[in-house]
């Protein structure tokens, strides 16, 4: 990594503190106000893998420049995920158009997901078009199985992705 | 004279001979031992004369042989001096005694020995200020501390420290060559213990003498240990830790106000340039010295202490560091304050400190302004000028800012440093204005009220900020006579406007804006939130249930219900809240709607109760008084809804369990707040309600032809529920309260009976909640049932393979509730039915359940509690723990590792399952073995509750986890428990991967590598699991998997 900070002042955005998910009852699926996945009340349903639920997966990686986790950089937002059949669909918005830490980031991602999605899924990353001065080269890179393949083999970089990966778990609210 | 002159000389002898010693290594030691027993006996009984041994050791003491001089001749005399009753010495004995030892000094040969002899001499009381001028002097002239050890230089030390004790005076007027003398002695010192006592001295010495010449030198013998950076050796026998030290060393810095000048720099210099530990160590310090040194710190010192302290402030390496230095300056400016308090009361570097601060706040957005929030809030403690003039200074310039047009952007940055500073003003001020005299001071936000509040009404427009500024608003709203009444309603109208039911922007205005409110309700201003809030509640809650297909309506009542369970805790709030919702609840509940309009009326009657309960719940957790108030207003109508319509109607709400469980709670919270009188009421009319159907007392109407009768085998499902409602408030009942009206006997038989009918777990759980409790309180009016109709049940039932199987089954679990009922007491029926459930393990047809219902027996619950006056002993349960499980485990092992007991295996997984881990853990490892088997179960209960074991253990930090050995076996059966294959509940699954969560950090790694890539490979199959709560595991699993090393 050179020394060079790309955004040395970035709005740091407020994260929400809950789910983005609406409950049953919000939804207005049950009457019930208490309705919710209780130990012994499961039912049979099955909930297919949705776009929160990705967004949830995603949200807590850390910027490779700031203490802050994607969301609260708004880099990442549960609207800028696609998710058809088989295939998801991540879109990102760097902080500056100049950005070289952009395919960092959509590594971090990259890799998150590929540890926590079934093989089933094909994911496109993709920065937000018009966010970035070098948007063509990082999709190609981002989205390249052997360039993502070789990237992982360099450990001075998957250092710095087990970094921001750390958080990813945890949700800091 | 002969037996001194015998003692001595066969001391001589016994070390005089070289070749004797080499021969019998501890011989000579044990005959001196003896020998100065000897003498030192002699002496207490008066056989010996002191000056006979000295007389003995004449010709020793004065030899020209070195090694006789030394060896034993003084030493021996010390040591005969050290244990010497004082009643031996006299003032000439005495005197030639030091003059001896101080001659001896000088010699190379017997310092040691003289040292040591000069110790007990220095404690004599006969000694005249003469022989402490000769000791001192001898010590200064002869003593070279460095050419000794270290035993020896804490003899020079403690002779210092016993004369200082006894013979200040003498020291004091030897004057300067005294205090140089000791300086010299005690530079270079380096022993941790001898240090404890230098710095002892020191402190004594700065603080009593007049050290102003010497000074520096003092200086050089102190502040150079500074910061003390000694970590004790492993294992020290002598128990220094490095806090000794600091702590006596600050005494030593801050022992005299002289050492400002030459202390604040060096402090300056260490936390310039010093690591983080230095630093923290410099600041505590710092602002311990501070206030001694007070004004003799000097503008100039002081403008670089600010200069400093700024950098830390400012520009944090960590919050420790921050805070530490906050409060420095804190002490810094209170000193100078207290010192020089200036024109006006602000010293000038209180003056600067605020001008520079106040002038950073100008840039909200950068970091300075956070670090400058924080001096001024600190400032805000210090006194009440000043604070009045940070306060007004610092919000003034906030103020201006914000509506400064350039700075528009910034208005989130200035509006949260306002909101802290308004914050902490409240707060400290009110800190300062404690003593009765200050009542009626006005606080320094007075006279910017109007700024503050013109802010915050444009503030509370603009969504980002709107949080911050209802913080603000709560500041003020504290703030004792700030707020008018007609600006509380003004601030009211605006914030009820973010909890009506129709504000749906966020949810998290909604609770800031209850707080804010709340905080109105406690200041004793509820009859404006009654009138201006509570109808725009209120208003949002339908007289009939919206239809299904209304799902805004049904939002909109659920958020105000949860705004008003909230909101409405302070009494004269709560009144209405309860009559309100009570009679809510009736218009509710017609027959009509329950028919046709059931599912809605049922839900939102639910939400209505549940508003009830919790409200009823923080109320008891902030221990307000005045809920017995409100009995009469809730109780009644609650039986009265369900008793009637379970009599009169087919649709009751009383088939609903969910319902009636909800109002269970209510009533339980209710009746739990009601003084022993008022429970005795309530009992006799729940006793003549339920037992005779005499509802008249409790419901204040009767039901004609006796309709109501919930304990008779002929009442349907929904009248025996509402037992569920007789229960809940029974079972709070304190054992003061009297039974007799239905008896406690056949209470429990009636129970008893009715329970073999129960169509639902409600009605299930009411009979051993009923039975638990009575048992537990009423323990002596219960026996003859439980050695009468319920050893009936025992022989005709429980060990009766012919009877109902689902009788059992309820008398198995009946059994084992009053089992606990009674061990939590220690109660000596406890071991009758303790036997019987473990000699039911042996059953074939109820055995598992027997095994299952160990999980009840040492469980916590809500029911068997102080809380709800139960009969509780002390370690009752741990005792009867500790006898039960050797005794399953014996039994289990009994038929050899083949023909192990399944139910036995059952119950000891159930029973340790339901206590906390410090209840077993010390036989773990041999429990090990047994969980492990169990987990081959076919039962997922079971499979679920050896995982949730595992796990608890596993979370437990250790340095050769107990668990490692396992390790293999461990991980290939939670990822057969992780599928939904093997585990169709996805409790299972979730607990098989929080075990594997946990593994890598439990285990050593070289023990899991073997499994890592297979655990990869199969969690990627979990992660596509239906349930997204099993996924969420999965993936945490499998990232721990995958980034576990070494």
């Amino acid at each position: 990594m050179n020394g060079e900070v790309f955004n040395s002042n970035p709005t740091v955005f407020s994260p929400s503190s809950r789910n983005t998910r609406k409950s049953r009852f919000e939804t207005g699926e049950s009457l019930w106000v208490n309705d919710c996945d209780s130990d012994d009340s499961w039912d049979d349903s099955v909930e297919p893998i949705d776009q929160d639920e990705i967004f949830e997966l995603i949200r807590s990686i850390s910027d490779p420049e700031h203490p802050n986790s994607l969301e609260e950089l708004r880099v990442v937002s549960a609207k800028q995920i696609g998710i058809g059949n088989n295939h998801i669909m991540v879109e990102f918005t760097p902080t500056v158009p100049h950005c070289g830490l952009s395919t960092l980031i959509g590594l971090s991602i990259r890799v998150r997901l590929l540890r926590s999605l079934p093989q089933r899924f094909k994911v496109d990353i993709r920065v937000k078009p018009g966010s970035h001065q070098s948007e063509h080269a990082v999709n190609k890179q981002l989205n390249d199985k052997e360039r993502v393949a070789a990237a992982l083999e360099n450990p001075a970089l998957v250092d710095t992705l087990e970094k921001c990966l750390a958080t990813a778990g945890t949700r800091r609210i | 004279m002969d037996l001194a002159g015998r003692y001595v000389r066969s001391w001589i002898a016994s070390s005089k001979d070289d070749e004797l010693q080499k021969t019998v290594q501890s011989k000579p030691d044990f005959i001196h031992q003896a020998i100065h027993w000897n003498a030192i006996s002699g002496l207490s009984n008066g056989e010996i004369k002191l000056l006979d041994i000295v007389k003995a050791l004449g010709e020793y003491l004065t030899s020209e042989e070195d090694y006789l001089r030394s060896k034993g001749r003084v030493d021996f005399l010390s040591s005969v001096l050290e244990r010497c009753p004082e009643s031996q010495f006299n003032r000439q004995s005495a005197r030639v005694l030091v003059s001896f030892y101080c001659s001896k000094l000088d010699d190379h040969e017997t310092v040691t020995p003289a040292l040591k002899g000069l110790v007990p001499l220095s404690k004599l009381s006969l000694l005249t200020s003469t022989e402490v001028e000769e000791i001192v002097s001898a010590m200064f002239q002869h003593v070279k501390m460095r050419a000794l050890v270290q035993t020896e230089r804490f003899h020079v030390f403690t002779v210092f420290d016993i004369l200082l004790g006894r013979h200040r005076q003498t020291l004091k007027s030897l004057g300067l060559p005294f205090l140089q003398g000791f300086v010299a002695l005690a530079e270079g010192e380096k022993d941790p213990r001898n240090l404890l006592l230098a710095f002892k001295i020191d402190k004594d010495l700065l603080e009593n003498f007049d050290v102003t010449p010497v000074l520096e030198d003092f200086y050089n013998v102190t502040f150079c240990y500074f910061p003390i950076t000694f970590r004790p050796p492993p294992n020290d026998p002598y128990g220094i830790t490095s806090e000794h030290l600091k702590d006596s060393l600050t005494a030593c810095l801050k022992a005299t106000p002289a050492f400002a000048l030459l202390g604040i720099p060096l402090f300056l210099e260490k936390l310039n340039a010093g690591s983080p530990a230095t630093k923290k160590d410099t600041l505590q310090t710092m602002s311990q010295c501070i206030p001694v040194y007070g004004t003799r710190i000097g503008a100039e010192n002081a403008r670089k202490l600010w200069t400093n302290l700024k950098l830390e402030i400012f520009q944090p390496i960590d919050e420790t560091l921050q805070e530490l230095s906050l409060e420095a300056l804190q002490v810094l400016i209170d000193t100078l304050q207290a010192g020089e308090p200036g024109e006006g009361g602000i010293n000038p570097l209180t003056e600067t400190i605020c001008s520079e601060c106040i002038k950073s706040l100008r840039e909200p957005e950068k970091a300075p302004a956070q670090g400058s929030i924080k001096v001024l809030c600190s400032l805000l403690s210090i006194s009440r000028s000043v604070a009045s003039h940070v306060a007004s200074q610092a919000a003034t310039t906030l103020v201006e800012v914000f509506h400064t047009p350039d700075e528009v952007s910034s208005r989130p940055a200035t509006s949260t440093l306002l909101s802290e500073l308004v914050a902490q003003t409240h707060i400290r001020w009110s800190k300062l204005t404690t003593d009765s005299t200050s009542k009626d001071v006005e606080s320094p936000l007075a006279p910017l009220k109007e700024d503050l509040l013109g802010v915050a009404r444009i503030s509370i427009q603009d969504r980002t900020i709107r949080k911050t500024t209802l913080t603000m608003l709560e500041s003020l709203v504290l703030t004792p006579q700030l707020l008018s009444t007609e600006e509380l309603r003004v601030i009211i109208q605006k914030v009820t406007e973010f909890i009506s039911p129709d504000f749906v922007e966020d949810d998290e205005t909604r609770d800031a804006s209850i707080v804010l409110l709340s905080a109105i309700a406690n200041t004793g201003r509820s009859s404006l939130l009654a009138e201006l809030s509570l109808p725009v509640l209120f208003e949002a809650l339908p007289d009939r249930a919206p239809a299904v297909s209304a799902v805004e309506e049904r939002i909109r009542y659920w958020r105000s219900l949860t705004s008003l369970g909230k909101l409405c805790l302070a009494s004269e709030l709560f009144e209405i809240f309860i009559i309100r919702l009570t009679t809510k609840l009736d218009l509710l509940c017609q027959p009509d709607d329950l028919s046709s309009h059931r599912e809605p009326t049922v839900a939102y009657t639910h939400a209505i109760l549940m508003t009830i309960a919790s409200a009823l719940s923080s109320k008891i957790d902030q221990r307000h008084t005045d809920l017995p108030k409100y009995a009469d207003r809730l109780l009644p109508p609650l039986y009265k809804l369900f008793v009637v319509s379970s009599s009169v109607e087919e649709n009751s709400i009383a088939s609903d369990t969910r319902l009636v469980e909800e109002c269970s709670r209510v009533i339980g919270l209710m009746s739990e707040a009601l003084p022993t009188d008022r429970q005795q009421r309530l009992s006799s009319a729940l006793c003549d309600a339920y037992m005779s159907g005499n509802t008249l007392d409790l419901i204040g109407v009767s039901i004609s032809d006796a309709k109501f009768q919930p304990f008779s085998t002929n009442a349907d499902a929904a009248q025996r529920n509402t037992v569920a409602l007789f229960s809940a408030a029974l079972v709070t009942f304190d054992k003061k309260v009297s039974l007799a009206t239905a008896g406690v006997e056949s209470l429990l038989n009636a129970v008893l009976t009715w329970g073999f009918l129960s169509s639902n777990h409600l009605q299930e759980r009411t009979a051993y909640r009923l039975a638990t409790a009575i048992v537990n309180k009423w323990t002596s009016d219960a026996e003859p049932f439980l050695k009468g109709s319920l050893e009936e049940q025992w022989s005709s039932r429980l060990t009766n393979s012919g009877a109902l199987l689902s009788e059992r089954k309820y008398l198995v679990q009946l059994w084992a509730w009053i089992t606990k009922a009674l061990l939590v007491q220690n109660h000596p029926l406890t071991t009758r039915f303790s036997d019987g459930l473990i000699s039911l393990l042996r059953d074939k047809q109820i055995g598992e359940d027997a095994g299952k219902a160990f999980s009840i027996l040492c469980s916590k619950d809500d029911l068997l509690t102080k809380r709800l006056h139960a009969v509780i002993r002390v370690l009752a349960v741990q005792r009867y723990f500790d006898n039960v499980l050797p005794r399953l485990v014996e039994e289990t092992n009994a038929g050899g590792a083949e023909s192990m007991s399944w139910p036995h295996l059952v119950a000891i997984t159930s029973l340790i399952h339901s206590v906390p881990r410090g209840m077993y853990f010390t036989k773990l490892s041999s429990l090990i073995t047994l969980l492990i088997r169990a987990l081959e179960s076919p039962d997922t209960k079971i499979r679920n509750m050896v995982i949730e074991i595992l796990l608890i253990n596993l979370k437990e930090p250790s340095e050769d986890h107990p668990m490692s050995s396992y390790a293999s076996t461990i991980t290939r059966a939670m990822l057969k428990n992780c599928t939904v294959a093997e585990a169709t509940n996805p409790s299972v699954r979730i607990a098989a991967l929080k075990v594997l969560n946990a593994l890598p950090d439990a285990v050593r790694y070289d023990i899991l590598h073997p499994y890592k890539a297979q655990t990869i490979k199969e969690l990627g199959k979990v992660v596509d699991d239906p349930k997204r709560a099993v996924r969420e595991e999965a993936v945490l699993a499998r990232t721990k998997w995958f980034t576990m090393s070494k």
